[in-house]
C-alpha cells in the first residue's frame, strides 16, 4: 500500500472516519462518495481513487466539515489539493469541470484577475457547439423566475 | 551538647566463599594496601561470614571500640544484610554505620580480563566505599506523633465508601460536603449499568454503616478554607454555608415544603420559558426542600436566594420551629493526619457543543438529565443518542470518559422496557463497553427496534413548528445518508472534573494533569496526589465507574493510614541545610517535586520531615553545595569521587565516571554485570538516590582529578520517580559548562542518558562509545 503523502495534501491520518463531516456536509449524498470516504480512500493510499471522484468537484468550501471535525482534519484544503493533483495527473471524471477550472487558473496567472466576459466566451468556445444555446435557455429560465435583475 | 568526635575505625570484611574473588583478583596485595589507609581498624578476607567465630569477634571488637563502622565487600542478599545488622546491633552498633559494596556488580571478576588492571580498580572500589564509610553517622529513626483522623473532602460514592472503611479501622473521620445532602452524581442517577439497578440501594448501604458508626462527623454545606500544619498534624479551617434549617430539631415533615410558594427551575433545558413544546422532564423544586442528592442529613434546607426577603412562609408551618432564618456561615477547624480528595466530576457544558442545541432545545438532553425521566417517561416514539458528544475532540474534551457508552446502553434498555413502542437510535463513533459490560452491549443490539448508527451527525435542526428534531447522518458502514426526525435527543457528554476540583487544588498546591484531573503516578501510584498526606480517590483522579472509583478511594485510605496511625516513623537520612553556609535563595524549595519546604522562623528554607521523599534533588541544585542527605552528603560523594585514580590505566586510557539513578539506571548496569556482559575497566559507576541528587560540585570534582568522562544515567522524560529529577539535572548542565569551560575542559566530558530498569546491554553500548569519544578527544588536561 503506497502512502499517498504528498506535500501539498495536509494531513487526513488523523480522521477517525466518525462521520460528521457528512452529515453537515450540503452536497454530501449528492454523488456516490462523501468527505469522510474520499478521507478513507487517501489513508488507503488509493490517491488515484480519491482524484476521480465526482465529489471533489462539488465541493463548495463551505467550511462545515472543517467546523465539525474533532480532530482538526482540514477538509476543504485536501479537496483543493486534491483537485490541483487530479488535474496534473489527469485522473478527473468530470470533463466540463475541469475545462472551466483550467480556463479560470490560467486566466488568474496570466492576468491577475478574472475578466468574467473574457472567462464566458473562452469557457464557452472550449465547450460544445450546443453549449450557448443550453446556457440561453438557461437564461430564460432564469428570466421567467425573476432571478436576473 | 558538643558532640565529642571519635575518630571513624572501619573493620573491613571482603566475603569470599569459594575463593571466587581471590582467583580473579590478588586478594593480598589488595589487603596491604587497605591495611595502610586511614581509618582502617581490621583488614581482612572472610571465606565464611557464619562460620563459628567470626562475629563473635567482630562483636568483641565493636564492644571494645576498636571497630565503630564496618564495610562489607562482596555480595550479601537483603535478608543477609538484615541479619548482619541486627546481629551486630546486640553489640551496640548503629545499623547505619555499615556500608556496602559489591565490586562485582562493576564487572570485577568477569572472565578474560587482565588480573593486575581488575586488582587495581576492586582496590580503588573498595576505597571508594570506605571514603563513604568513614563518615557514616549513627542515626535514628523519628517517630512523629499523628492525630488519628482523616478529612475526606466530598462524599459521593468514592468519599462515602472511604468514611465507611476508616470508621471499620476505628479511625475518626471528618466528611465534608458542599452539597446540602451526600451521594454525589451517584445519588442522581436512575439506574446504574451493567445490572440496571437502583444506586440508592448501594447508597443506602454505606449510609446505614454511617448511621451506626460514631466516628464519622459529616458536614454538609461545608468546604475547605485553609490548609495549614503537615502530614500526620494537618490544620483545616472549613466554612460552612447555612442551612437556615436547625438539623436538630427538624424532622422532614415537608409542613415547609407544601407552604412554600416559590418554585425554582432545575435545570435550564427545562425551565417553564423554554420553547413550550416537546419539553420533557422535572420542570421545578420549591425553595425548601429535602438535601439533595440524597436526604442525608435528614434535615431540609433552603436557598434562599430565590427567597422574597419578606416571605415567612415556612417558619410559620413548621411545627418543630426548626427553621432559622437569621442563620450566617460559620467556621471549624479540624484537625487529621491524611486528607482524602473525593472530589468527583461535573458534566462538561454541553451548551458548548453549539450545534447540537443544548439549552436551545428542550428535548436536547444528557445522559445525566436523562436519568430524571428514565422512572416516568413521556409518551415518546422516536428517541436518539448521540455518543461522544463533546469527547474525543480537539475543541472540547479530547480524552474519552470511558462510561458514556454503557451508560447509554443502559439507559436505552431501561427505555424501551418502558416505552416499548419507541424506536431508539444510537449514533455512535466506536462501542466502548471494556470487560464484561460487553455482555450489556450484545443485549441491547439483540433488542427490537434498537438501531445502531456508525455515524455522528453535523448538526441538530429543529422540524418546523412540530418540536420535533432533525438530525442527519452518513452510515459510515454503509455508505448511505440517514435523516430522522426524533422526538427526544440524549447526548452523551463527557466527565470533566468538577468545581469542587478546581477549587481544592491551589487551596492544597495539588498538581493536576493537563485535563485538570488531580496527578500524579497515575500507573503505579494512582492514588497519590504527589502530595504527601493527601491522597486522591474516584473520579477527582480522572472518569471512572461507580465500582472503579470505590476500588480507588479504598486505595487512598490504604496509603492513607500511615499518616494516622499514631506515630509516623521517618527515616533519619533526610536532608539537612547548612545555616551557616545556606544564602537563601531557596532553590531547593523551588526545585523540590513535592513542595515539601517552608521557611523556618530564621527564614532558611527547611525540608517539612513528613513530606520530604529523600530523593535528594535539594541536595543536587543547592549552588553552594550547603544542603545534603545524612548518610548522603555531598563531602561523602566528593570523597569517592577522590578515590578514583584517573590515570590507573595509562594516560591515553579513557576512565569514566558513572552516575546511576538508583530506581533504573543502577538495576540495568547491575544486570549488565550478571548477564555477563563484559564491562570495560574504564568504567567506575556511583549510585545515587535520583539523577536530580547529584551536584555540580561533585561532578566539576570529578573533572579537576583528571577522570576524563562524566555520565549521568537517570530515568526516561515522564519515569522519574521523583517525577522531574532527570530534567533537573539536565537543566543544570546549563550552569556547568561554564564552570567547565572557564577550568579549560570540554563541557562534552559531561554526558546525561537515560536507562530503563532492564536497558543492560545500552548501559554497556553507552559506556563503550563513550570510551571511543573520549579516546578521540584526548585525555582530561587534569590528569597527572
Amino acid at each position: 500500500m503506497e502512502s499517498a503523502v504528498k506535500d501539498d495534501i495536509p494531513q487526513y491520518s488523523l480522521c477517525v472516519q466518525c462521520g460528521r463531516c457528512s452529515s453537515g456536509c450540503p452536497v454530501a449524498f449528492e454523488s456516490e462518495d462523501t468527505p469522510r470516504k474520499i478521507i478513507r480512500f487517501l489513508q488507503w493510499g488509493w490517491l488515484k481513487e480519491a482524484c476521480e471522484s465526482p465529489f471533489l468537484w462539488l465541493c463548495a468550501t463551505c467550511q462545515v466539515c472543517k467546523v465539525r471535525c474533532p480532530r482538526g482534519v482540514k477538509i476543504p484544503e485536501i479537496m483543493l489539493a486534491l483537485r490541483r493533483t487530479a488535474q496534473q495527473k489527469g485522473w478527473v471524471m468530470a470533463g466540463e469541470k475541469l475545462l472551466f477550472y483550467r480556463t479560470f487558473m490560467e486566466m488568474v496567472k496570466k492576468k491577475g484577475r478574472i475578466s468574467e466576459l473574457h472567462l464566458g466566451l473562452a469557457a464557452a468556445l472550449g465547450k460544445m457547439p450546443s453549449h450557448p444555446i443550453d446556457e440561453a435557455l438557461l437564461f430564460l429560465k432564469l428570466l421567467k423566475r425573476g432571478k436576473i435583475r | 551538647m558538643e558532640k565529642i568526635k571519635v575518630p571513624s575505625k572501619v573493620g573491613i570484611f571482603i566475603s569470599d566463599p569459594g575463593g571466587r574473588l581471590g582467583s580473579a583478583i590478588a586478594l593480598d596485595s589488595v589487603l596491604q594496601r587497605l591495611a595502610k589507609m586511614k581509618n582502617v581498624g581490621r583488614c581482612e578476607v572472610i571465606a565464611d561470614i557464619w562460620s563459628d567465630g567470626f562475629l563473635h569477634s567482630v562483636m568483641e571488637d565493636v564492644k571494645a571500640g576498636n571497630l565503630n563502622r564496618i564495610l562489607w565487600v562482596g555480595r550479601f542478599s537483603p535478608n543477609q544484610q538484615k541479619r548482619l545488622k541486627s546481629e551486630l546491633a546486640s553489640a551496640e552498633l548503629n545499623p547505619y554505620l555499615h556500608e556496602w559494596c559489591d565490586i562485582e556488580e562493576q564487572g570485577i571478576g568477569q572472565e578474560g580480563t587482565d588480573r593486575d588492571i581488575q586488582t587495581q580498580k576492586a582496590t580503588m572500589l573498595i576505597q571508594m566505599s570506605l571514603s563513604r564509610a568513614r563518615f557514616l553517622e549513627a542515626l535514628e529513626p523519628i517517630a512523629m506523633p499523628a492525630v488519628e483522623s482523616v478529612l475526606i473532602v466530598g462524599a459521593g460514592v468514592a468519599g462515602l465508601h472511604a468514611a465507611t472503611s476508616l470508621s471499620k479501622l476505628n479511625k475518626k473521620v471528618y466528611l465534608i460536603e458542599k452539597e446540602s445532602g451526600i451521594g454525589g452524581k451517584v445519588a442522581q442517577l436512575h439506574r446504574l449499568y451493567p445490572r440496571v439497578c437502583d444506586p440508592r440501594c448501594g447508597l443506602e448501604f454505606e449510609v446505614k454503616k454511617l448511621r451506626e458508626s460514631d466516628k464519622v462527623e459529616v458536614h454538609t454545606l461545608s468546604q475547605i478554607k485553609s490548609l495549614e500544619g503537615s502530614p500526620r498534624n494537618f490544620e483545616v479551617k472549613i466554612e460552612k454555608q447555612p442551612r437556615y434549617v436547625n438539623e436538630e430539631r427538624c424532622n422532614a415533615c415537608g409542613e415547609c415544603n407544601k407552604a412554600c410558594p416559590i418554585q425554582i427551575p432545575i435545570n435550564e433545558a427545562f425551565s417553564p420559558t423554554a420553547s413550550g413544546k416537546g419539553a420533557v422532564g422535572i420542570l421545578s423544586k420549591k425553595a425548601i426542600h429535602p438535601s439533595e442528592p440524597m436526604n442525608f442529613p435528614a434535615a431540609y434546607v433552603i436557598e434562599r436566594t430565590y427567597c422574597p426577603p419578606e416571605c415567612r412562609e415556612c417558619v410559620k408551618a413548621c411545627p418543630t420551629k426548626a427553621v432559622e432564618l437569621e442563620q450566617t456561615p460559620s467556621e471549624i477547624v479540624v484537625r487529621a493526619g491524611a486528607i482524602i480528595a473525593t472530589t468527583g466530576w461535573d458534566a462538561y457544558p454541553l451548551s458548548k457543543v453549539e450545534e447540537y442545541g443544548y439549552g436551545l432545545y428542550p428535548n436536547v438532553i444528557s445522559n445525566l438529565d436523562a436519568e430524571r425521566i428514565l422512572e416516568n417517561p413521556p409518551e415518546l416514539k422516536e428517541i436518539g443518542f448521540i455518543q461522544c458528544a463533546g469527547s474525543r475532540d480537539e475543541r472540547h474534551l479530547s480524552y474519552c470518559s470511558s462510561v458514556c457508552c454503557s451508560a447509554s446502553l443502559k439507559q436505552a434498555s431501561y427505555l424501551k422496557e418502558k416505552l416499548p413502542d419507541a424506536r431508539i437510535y444510537i449514533f455512535y463513533q466506536d462501542i466502548r463497553t471494556p470487560g464484561f459490560d460487553e455482555e450489556l452491549y450484545q443485549k441491547v443490539k439483540a433488542l427490537d427496534n434498537v438501531i445502531f448508527i456508525r455515524g455522528l451527525p453535523s448538526t441538530v435542526k429543529p422540524d418546523g413548528d412540530t418540536g420535533r428534531l432533525k438530525v442527519r447522518a452518513e452510515d459510515t458502514l454503509s455508505g448511505k445518508e440517514v435523516s430522522l426526525n426524533l422526538d427526544l435527543l440524549v447526548l452523551a457528554g463527557g466527565m470533566a472534573p468538577s468545581a469542587g476540583t478546581n477549587e481544592l487544588a491551589p487551596l492544597l498546591n495539588l498538581p493536576r494533569n493537563n485535563f485538570g484531573f488531580f496527578e500524579s503516578h497515575l500507573q503505579c501510584h494512582p492514588e497519590e496526589s504527589q502530595r504527601a498526606g493527601i491522597y486522591i480517590g474516584g473520579s477527582a483522579r480522572g472518569p471512572m465507574n461507580v465500582s472503579q472509583s470505590i476500588d480507588s478511594s479504598h486505595r487512598a485510605v490504604v496509603e492513607s493510614l500511615q499518616f494516622v496511625d499514631g506515630t509516623f516513623l521517618v527515616e533519619p537520612t533526610y536532608p539537612v541545610p547548612d545555616k551557616t553556609k545556606c544564602d537563601k535563595c531557596k532553590r531547593c524549595m523551588e526545585d523540590c517535586p513535592f513542595s515539601a519546604f517552608y521557611f523556618d522562623d530564621q527564614g532558611f528554607p527547611t525540608p517539612d520531615l513528613a513530606k520530604c521523599r529523600q530523593c535528594g534533588n535539594c541536595m543536587g541544585t543547592c549552588p553552594l553545595a550547603t544542603i545534603s542527605l545524612r548518610n548522603f552528603t555531598i563531602k561523602q560523594m566528593a570523597a569517592q569521587v577522590q578515590s578514583i585514580k584517573a590515570s590507573f590505566l595509562g594516560k591515553e586510557e579513557p576512565v569514566v565516571l558513572a552516575f546511576l539513578c538508583g530506581n533504573d539506571a543502577y538495576y540495568a548496569a547491575r544486570a549488565a554485570a550478571d548477564s555477563g556482559l563484559t564491562i570495560p575497566p574504564n568504567v567506575f559507576f556511583i549510585k545515587v538516590p535520583c539523577a536530580g541528587s547529584i551536584n555540580n560540585a561533585v561532578i566539576a570534582d570529578a573533572l579537576s582529578i583528571g577522570i576524563d568522562g562524566v555520565l549521568v544515567a537517570g530515568c526516561k522524560d515522564g519515569q522519574c520517580h521523583y517525577v522531574k529529577g532527570n530534567q533537573l539535572v539536565k537543566t543544570r548542565s546549563g550552569d556547568i559548562s561554564d564552570k567547565l569551560k572557564k577550568m579549560m575542559i570540554e563541557p562534552e566530558r559531561v554526558r546525561f542518558e537515560s536507562l530503563e530498569i532492564r536497558d543492560s546491554e545500552k548501559y554497556v553500548n553507552l559506556i563503550n562509545s563513550y570510551i571511543q569519544d573520549l579516546r578521540a578527544m584526548g585525555p582530561n588536561p587534569f590528569k597527572e
